[in-house]
This record gives C-alpha cells, structure tokens and sequence, in this order.
C-alpha cells in the first residue's frame, strides 16, 4: 500500500515537473506584459490561432532537430529541406485545388523525399553530417528559387487553406505528431534500434543493427517534420518566400532551444515528444510574450538566446549541483555525527 | 618532401605563366569607347511583341564593340528575374550588349568582390541595385580604378553628394522613384477616402528603414509627410529619427495623432507577432506598408480584424505578382478589399532608364548624364497607385516579356545615338511621360 | 557463441583493386596538401579552357588571392579550434563585432595604429568569451556558438544603427596595399610553425584525436583549449582589421554568415572540422582560394546567378568526398 502511495506519489511529482516550465513561462511572462503593457499574453482568437500555429510549427521542427541530433549528426540541412517541402508541396497543392491538408499531405511528401536523399547521400557518401547538411542547404535553396518565378508558395486568399489555422485541426496535428513519434521512437523495434544507435554505434553495428537503413529513415522522418513545420509557418504569414545563401539555417538554430529544453522536460516523463511539446509551449509563451512589449527584433532574440545560454549552463552542470548537494548533505550528516559521539564522550 | 617540392614548383609554374597570359584587359575607359557613329544602319534580328523574328533596324552605332554590362543585386527575387528576362533576352540583342548578373550582394565586400570580378570579366559598366549612400563615391572610385561606369539605383542625399558633383567621369548617377509624387499618391489617396476630422490612427511598418534601405526609407518619408501635410502636424522628432529606431517607436505630434513606426524585416522571427500584437491594441485603422511585404502580413492582419471586429485599411508598396493579385481579390471580414491601395513600379521602365544612362555614357554621351549645371543628375520614374483588383489585373499584363512596358520605342526615345543633343531633361520628360494613362492609350491603340 | 574474426591476410600488389589503391593514396603523408591543391589547379585550367585564356591573367590571380584574404586568415584562425574537435560558426559576427569596437575607436580618436589594435583585442576577447563557456560551464562549443551568433549580431546591429560606420577609406586603401600582405603572412607563418612544428600544434591534434588518451597523458584539455581559441582570436581580429582595410566602414550586416563560409573554406581545403591528427593549418587557406576561385570563374564563364549556389554546392561536396576518409561506420559527433 505504501508502495502504491509511493509510486503515486512519484507519477503526481513527475506531471507535476513536466507541465512546470511552460505554467511558469506563461506566468512570468503574463506577470511581465501586464505589468508593462497592460496586456495579457493572450488576448483573443488572433493571438491562440498565432500560438497554435508557432506551437506545432516549434514541435515540428525541434523533433526533426533531435531525430538526428541525439545520433550525434547535425543537419543543418532541415531548413532548406522546410523550404523545399513546403514551397513545393504548396504549389503542386494550390494547382491541384487540395487545400490545406492537402498541402500538408504533399508538403510533408516531398520533404520526406529530400531528407531521404540526404539521408542516402550521407550514408554513401560518409562526409561529416554538418558538412553535408551544409551543401544540401546549397542545393536546396537554389531549387526552392527555380520554383514559381521566385515567388515561393503563396496561399492567402486561395480558398481551402484556411483549415491551417483551424485550432481544432492544429491541436490534432500536435497530438499526431506527438504519438506517432512516441509510438516510433520508444515503442517500435525502430526506436529500440534507434537508442541502441544513439548509446553507440560501433556496438550496435557488431550487434546486427542496420545502422544505414535506420540513418536514413532518420532522416527522412526528419524531413517530413521539418515540411509540417513550414506549412504551418506558411499559413501565418500567408506565404513562403524562397532564400539565397544559406539564411534558412535560421530556423535550425531558431529551435535548438526548445528541442534542447524539451529533451530535458522529456526526462522528468520519460517521453522525449512530450518534453518536446511543453518545450514549445514554454517557448512560444515567451516569444509571444516578449513581442507584445514592442522591444526590437534583435533584443527579443537577445533575451531569448541569453535564457537559452543560461539554460544551457544548468544543463550542462546540473550534475555538478546535485554531486555539491550530495557531498553538502554528506558532511553535513558526517558533522552531527561527530557531534553526537563527542556528546556521548566517544 | 619530394611531393611537397613538386607541388610548390607547379605552383610558382603555374603563377608564372600567368604572367605571360592575357595582358590585363582593362575595361575601356570612357573616352576609349567613344566610337564615332557611322550614319548608316546596323540590322540584327530582333523580335517584336507578337514573337516573331524580324529585321529591326537598330541605332545607328549599333556597330560598336559588344558592351558587357554587370548588373549587382542586393537579393535576388522575383523582380531581379524579371530584370534579367528585360536586359538579358530584350535588351542585350538589340542593343549588342551583354549582360553579367550578380548573386545578391547584401554587403559593402561582398560588392566590391563582384565589381572587381566585373573588371577581370571585362565589363563596361555596373548598375548597382546595392545603395548605402555613404558607399557611393567608395564605390565609384573603385569603378573609376578598373575603368568601368558606375550607376545607381537611388538619389542625392548628403552622404553621398560628394559622389554626384565631385565631377567623377565615370560616374553615371542615380535613378529612382520621384519622391514627393509617390508622397502625393499615399496622401491623395487617403485624403479621398478619409476624413481628417474623424479620429484615425496610423501603424507605418517601417521594414529595414533601420538597415539603410533607401527604396523603404523614401516611401517610408513619403508616408509621414504625406500624414503630416493631411493633418498640418508636427513630429517632436525628425522624420529620419522616427523611421530608422530599429525598436517601434511612436511619433509623437503636436496634433496628438497616434502613429506607431514598426521597424523589422517581414521574415525575422518574431516581427509578425510583434505586428500582430500592435493591431491588436485596437488603436490603428490604417496600416501603411513600405517593404514589399503585403503578402506576408494579410492572413495576420484579417485574423486581427476578426477578433477586434474592427476594420484596417492597408497601404502600401507592392510588385506585380501573385502576391498582390491574391491580397486585392481577397475580401476581408467587412467586404472590403483586404488591400486599399498599393504604390507599383514597371520594373522594365526603371532598368530602361538604367540602361539608357550606361548606353549613353558608353557611346561617348556623358553630357546625357549631367544636370543643367553639370553635376551628375538623379533619372527618376513615377509609381503608379493601383485600387482595386480589376486595375490591377489590367496592369499586371502590361509589364511582361513580350510586351514590356518600356519597349524598344521608349528605350530610342531616352538614347543620344538617335537623337544627336538630346539631354538630360529631356530624357527626364520622356521617362515621366510613362505613366498608366499613357500606357493604357499605348495598349488599346 | 563467440566469433572470432579472421585475421586479414596481407595483399600482394597485384591483388590490390582501384578502391585498395585509392585508400594507399589517400594515407600518404603529403595528400591533405596535394590532392587541395591539384583540385584548386584543376578548376584554375577549367576555367582558362571556359574562358579562352581570360580567367589566366596576373590580375585575376591578384585579385582571388586578396579576396581570399579575409575568409582565408579566418579559416586560418579557426583551424586551431577544429583541430580539438570543437566546432564555431560564430567567427563571422565575432569578427564583425571587433570591426565595428575598431571602426568606433577609429570615430573617437582618428588614429589607425589604435583601430588595428582594438580590432585584434577585440577579437582575442569575444573569442575568449566563447572558450570560457566552454570550459567553466561545460557547454558544448556548438551550442555556444550558436548563442553568440545571436548575441553578437544583436550588439552590432544596436552599435551601428541604419548609418555605416566609416574609417578614412584613403588611408585604408593605403595601408591596404603591403600591410595586409604583411599582417597576413606574418600570422600564416607563424601559425604553420606553432601548428605543425611546435608542441602547441602537436598537443591540440592530440586532443582532436582523442581526448581522453590526451587528457591521460597529460595534456590539459582547457589549457590547450584557451591556447586554440587565443590563436583563433588573433586570427580573427586580424581579419577584422582586414575587412576594415578593405571596405573602409563596417555596416550592420558585416560578417553575418562568414562563420558557415569559413567552415566550407576549411573542408573544401581537406581538413576534417571534427580535427584529429590529420588536421592542419593552411587547408583553410586553400579553401578560401578555391572558393574565391569557383565564384569568380562561374562568373567570367557566365553562369545563371540563380544557379551559381547549386553549382557550387555540388563541387563543393563532390571535392569533400573525394578528400574524406570512408568510414565503416557513419561520422558522427554529439554536439549538445
């Protein structure tokens, strides 16, 4: 019975932990522009669409990002392959008159097929993930360009795309997303093979793990999220404009943050997509937060990245603080020992 | 060891021989390509508007040498192709030259990499779409180093006035849109659609005004003036003040109007909630655009109108694209055309008038190029104001390949090889002829 | 059941297949210089035989030489980081940054010798700032850099504001001349010496190798860190200064997107960014000269502007796997 309490307990804690960050986000943050500017973070249906959107957009791609990442390679690659999906995906869409799931449908197509050509391009070719990711950037952007007149993909004002900011379907999405890389990354034989990947990979090799196949799949899960991403990006701005010279490696770094503080989230639930999901949430309370206060584009991303930074200092030495807690407690305890056989005249 | 050696002696071998390679072709200097026009004609084929290939006949120093002409971008976009469909499959047969296009070049090294790559490709000329203003007399000393013309894409301020009566002979100078007529298109526009005594309010998206862009910069003036003529107000601060703040500032005037400046690249992150969140104050009823941005921001816009139930008309500068086309049919909440009025350009029409000024100065007609007190002048063109969808739809079909606005009839009429003493008012006049009446006569005739 | 693997039986020459032979080549001491310099040679004779003999003329060689120089001497800097196996894109905006500390120096007190010495200060400090939060607080140099990207980018754009930010432009163009030739050379030099002939060069490749066994023989990882990012740091304050000479002002976007530029000039010139024992010094160099050299020849040949970045790309990657060594198993390095 105890031990039922206990583990009770324990689950209350672990949700409890989980769904922190972005209820203390959204409380700093409400505490913040009310105080400021008078306003709410949120403040009608303009404002929940506009996060709805950021959110799956955020989820999106910071799963795309830990994909390959947590396997040690990063692809800087996944924003030229959005553009790619999205731009692409968008106008075969508009032509055939499919709407908004049908430009996610085909968005999503397409960039599964260019990360799967990275993918295959990696595995053949064994150049460094950041260097190949760097040269399909290249590639990609300058096919993005070819592709309408320059004009990218435009859907505001065609008809049927306005399911894209339905919160309903946007929520839906986001809940996909979440189990379908759940069920793939902690419940499949693929995810099973994907962690024995990620512990190492010589060893998984010896053990009889594909690691080519699983790499490639990786990638090209990678480049269907990344597409997601960018069609909810599109349907904001109400169009996607194609960018020279590697300016969509902006959005790689844009969400490191979350897909990093999600991993960390995703460690109190044991479900990295979860972690993920609150990551988001955190993030875009802050971003939608911090652009109602009508502070510069550049001092927004300043704040953003130096609480990325800080965050990335407790990360990386959270360790360090539980060993101090530890060894404190220790001699704390190894003092009031002493203390208590010198009272007894030990 | 051995290798190493070997290696660095073909190297040397290598830097050697380009020694005794081609002698460095400078670039014709000004003087030297003055040919001396032949009163007979030159015929080369040509096509007209309906596609077919026939003989034209061409200036009448068409026989000159090949004149390569390099064409720097500070980005590459939609309009940037329709410039090279212009120069490239127009321009260049007709006129026997050639053009070299440029990646974009956002920056001052990046610039001066291409014009130094233009000189060893033996160009004649640059039109520069890159304008820092307290770059140009830089740049057109470094054009003057390697022989080649330089031409702008933008006017005379201070920072660079130095550049235009500085007497530099290679120095083509500056085109541009006329500044107090694209002023008096916002303001004749909202003096007839709105009326001064009622409250209004008014966000100015201020784009990279803040980044030095003079195209934004100029409308951006233009929009504040045109306010502060409607209300006869004053701002505390310089227009210049308000409209390069990289962070949104409001100008605050004596007549108390509210009016928020919102400065950001339409891509950054975050710059589209930052708009959004200003919307939503419920403040402002008139939205006024400088960067080519009405596409991005449409869908936020509509969705701000659908929470506040309140109606915002939207201002601004656009480029004949699908983009325009979608925001003038689309109706937002009200009935009303999401997009008000949208200030355009004929982008053939300001590369002809780019063209002209290096044609001229390369068939040895400097004078083209100088104001009545011989200072190098600013060529300007006229925006023309589109307000409904139909308008659009119309003048959307008149600036494509084909059927360029500024076709061959217009080009001859701005060269000095066609019209010996033909100077730069003139040239002035006939740039300023084009404009949507005249073109629309031109089409239906 | 326990497999025991068969040892390998040596193979005769006459055994040895293309792939065999390749490999051999490959492993030879002098390759990482040659095989860069045949392939920069190579595109040279391309574009001589494109161009009819245009692209082959004193001038044009000049010419991508000085403009290699300031991604060249960055590359240059930035190779003593990669050798220890830590990754920095933030390069560009850190040399940025420094120009623009140079160019204000420049406004407050006019003086030249004041501009080059704050610009090369300015470079060692923020690049230093990069290695502290890498060695204090154990973040991955990646991730830092990444957040000083941002960072610095923000602090140039608020320093600079809509108006460059200008220096004499004449005597720029003056010291422009022999100066930069000599700064460069003088720091090329001195870098191939500590690199490839001193203690310094040998224990940072050591470290790249494998930090653990480097650590156990005694080297000190964060020692040697700092001295890879104080290198690194002159480096890049001297092409701060560079970049100065070069345009005479600094405006908002100077150095946004070098730091991914430097990177490719490294690989392009066969040096792994991942460092190790094969890594050198003047593969960035190399890189910056063939990457000069790609756009300037695609240019003079006439290629479309829209395609030049996809051109480029597949060279780009086509050389870097002709340069790369095939693993068994698939490169990979955790960042975060």
């Amino acid at each position: 019975m105890a031990d039922i309490r206990k583990k009770r307990h324990e689950i209350i804690l672990r949700i409890l932990k989980t769904i922190a960050v972005p209820v203390v986000a959204w409380l700093i943050m409400e505490i913040i522009t009310r105080t400021v500017v008078g306003v709410s973070v949120i403040r009608n249906s303009a404002d929940v669409k506009t996060f709805f959107r950021n959110m799956v957009s955020t989820i999106a791609f910071a799963l795309a990002i830990s994909t390959n990442l947590n396997c040690g390679r990063m692809d800087l690659s996944l924003g030229a392959q959005m553009y790619a999906g999205t731009i692409l995906g968008g106008n075969i869409a508009l032509v055939l008159g499919w709407g908004g799931a049908g430009m996610l449908m085909l968005a999503m197509l397409i960039g599964g097929f260019c990360g799967l050509l990275t993918g295959f391009l990696f595995v053949n070719l064994r150049i460094l993930p950041m260097v190949l990711g760097l040269g399909m950037t290249l590639i990609f952007e300058c096919v993005c360009f070819m592709v309408n007149d320059q004009q990218g993909v435009i859907i505001y004002g065609s008809s049927g795309f306005g399911i894209l900011s339905n919160e309903a379907f946007i929520i839906t999405v986001s809940f996909a997303l979440i189990l379908v890389s759940t069920y793939l990354f902690q419940l499949s034989r693929f995810g099973y093979r994907y962690r024995a990947i990620q512990g190492n990979q010589k060893l998984a090799s010896d053990a009889g793990i594909n690691i080519f196949s699983n790499c490639v799949w990786c990638y090209l899960i990678g480049g269907m999220l990344v597409a997601c991403a960018g069609v909810f990006i599109t349907a904001y701005a109400g169009s996607l404009v194609p960018v020279l010279g590697m300016s969509s490696n902006t959005y790689v770094f844009k969400n490191m943050f979350p897909m990093i503080m999600g991993t960390w989230i995703g460690g109190f639930c044991y479900n990295r997509q979860i972690g993920i999901f609150m990551a988001a949430v955190s993030v875009n309370m802050l971003t939608l937060g911090l652009s109602k206060l009508g502070l510069s584009i550049s001092v927004q991303n300043m704040i953003i990245y130096i609480l990325f930074l800080l965050f990335m200092v407790y990360n990386s030495n959270k360790d360090k603080l539980s060993y101090w807690k530890a060894r404190a407690a220790r001699i704390s305890l190894a003092e009031r020992t002493l203390q208590a056989l010198a009272e007894k005249g030990c | 060891m051995k290798k190493m050696f070997v290696t660095l002696l073909s190297l040397f071998l290598c830097i050697g021989l380009s020694a005794c390679g081609k002698t460095t072709q400078s670039a014709a200097t000004v003087d030297s390509l003055t040919e001396t026009t032949s009163t007979s004609t030159a015929v080369v084929p040509g096509s007209t508007a309906d596609g077919e290939n026939v003989s034209i006949q061409l200036p009448s120093a068409a026989n000159h040498k090949t004149f390569k002409i390099g064409i720097l971008e500070t980005q590459l976009s939609d309009e940037s192709t329709i410039r090279v469909n212009y120069f490239r499959d127009y321009i260049a047969p007709r006129y026997n030259c050639e053009f070299m296009f440029s990646e974009a070049c956002g920056d001052l090294n990046s610039v001066m990499t291409y014009i130094e790559n233009a000189a060893d490709a033996g160009c004649d000329a640059i039109l520069c779409y890159y304008t820092v203003p307290a770059n140009t007399e830089q740049l057109v000393q470094l054009c003057q180093e390697y022989g080649m013309l330089f031409i702008e894409n933008g006017g005379i301020v201070p920072a660079n006035e130095a550049a235009y009566k500085g007497g530099y002979e290679n120095f083509g100078g500056g085109f541009q849109a006329n500044q107090p007529a694209t002023g008096r298109l916002f303001k004749d526009y909202l003096v007839a659609t709105m009326d001064p005594a009622d409250e209004h309010s008014f966000l100015i998206v201020s784009g990279s005004c803040y980044l030095g862009n003079m195209q934004q910069l100029e409308i951006t003036t233009n929009i504040m003036e045109a306010i502060a003529e409607i209300y006869g107000l004053t701002y505390e601060k310089t227009i210049n003040e308000l409209i390069t703040s990289s962070s949104p500032i409001q100008a605050v005037n004596d007549k108390d109007i509210e009016i928020y400046c919102y400065p950001g690249l339409p891509t950054a992150s975050g710059w589209l909630e930052g708009l959004s969140a200003a919307l939503q104050t419920g403040k402002y009823d008139y939205l006024l655009i400088a960067p080519n941005a009405i596409g991005n921001i449409g869908n936020a816009v509509s969705e701000v109108e659908s929470a506040l139930d309140k109606d915002i008309t939207i201002i601004g500068f656009g480029t004949f694209g699908t983009a325009l086309t979608n925001a003038f049919n689309t109706k937002d909440k009200f009935g009303n055309q999401s997009v008000s009025m949208s200030t355009v350009k004929f982008t053939s029409l300001v590369s002809a008038m780019a063209f002209s000024k290096a044609y001229n100065m390369l068939t040895g007609h400097p004078e083209a190029v100088l104001t009545e007190d011989g200072n190098t002048n600013v060529l300007q063109f006229k925006m023309e104001s589109v307000t409904s969808a139909e308008q659009l739809a119309q003048m959307s079909d008149w600036d494509v390949p084909g059927k360029w606005v500024a076709d061959y009839d217009i080009v001859d009429q701005m060269l000095v090889v066609n019209e010996p003493g033909l100077t730069a008012k003139e040239i002035q006049e006939r740039t300023f002829a084009v404009n949507y009446e005249s073109i629309k006569k031109r089409r239906s005739d | 059941m326990i497999r025991i693997a068969k040892k390998e039986k040596q193979k005769t020459p006459s055994q040895l297949g293309i792939g065999d032979r390749i490999e051999i080549i490959k492993s030879k001491r002098g390759f990482s210089l040659i095989f860069p310099l045949s392939m920069l040679l190579l595109l040279v004779t391309l574009f001589v035989i494109l161009t009819g003999g245009d692209f082959f003329t004193l001038n044009v060689i000049k010419g991508i030489f000085n403009q290699s120089l300031i991604v060249g001497t960055m590359a240059t800097a930035v190779s003593f980081i990669y050798t220890t196996g830590n990754v920095d894109i933030s390069v560009g905006n850190v040399m940025g940054l420094s120009a623009v500390f140079g160019a204000l120096s420049y406004r407050a007190t006019g003086s030249m010798v004041l501009v080059i010495i704050v610009t090369l200060l300015c470079g060692v400090l923020f690049m230093m700032c990069n290695c502290a939060l890498g060695i204090v607080f154990h973040i991955k140099s990646a991730m830092v850099a990444i957040v000083a990207m941002s960072v610095y980018n923000a602090f140039t754009e608020v320093l600079v504001g809509p108006d460059p930010i200008q220096v004499d432009y004449r005597l720029c163009k003056q010291l422009e001349g022999n100066f930069r030739y000599i700064a460069f050379l003088l720091y090329f030099g001195t870098c191939l010496l500590l690199y490839h002939k001193t203690a310094i060069g040998r224990k940072l490749r050591f470290i790249g190798g494998n930090a653990l066994c480097a650590n156990q023989t005694g080297i000190n990882s964060a020692k040697s860190k700092i001295t890879a990012y104080l290198f690194a740091g002159i480096g890049v304050g001297l092409a701060g200064v560079l970049q100065l000479l070069r345009t005479g002002n600094v405006a908002q976007s100077v150095g946004t997107g070098m730091g991914v530029d430097v990177m490719l000039a490294t690989v392009l010139g066969g040096m792994s960014i991942f460092g190790g024992a094969k890594s050198n010094v003047y593969a960035g160099f190399i890189g910056a000269v063939t990457v000069t050299t790609l756009n300037k020849g695609f240019l003079m040949v006439g290629v479309s502007s829209t395609l030049i970045q996809g051109v480029r790309a597949i060279i780009f990657l086509l050389l870097v796997f002709m340069n790369s060594e095939r693993q068994a198993t698939l490169p990979s390095r955790q960042q975060f």
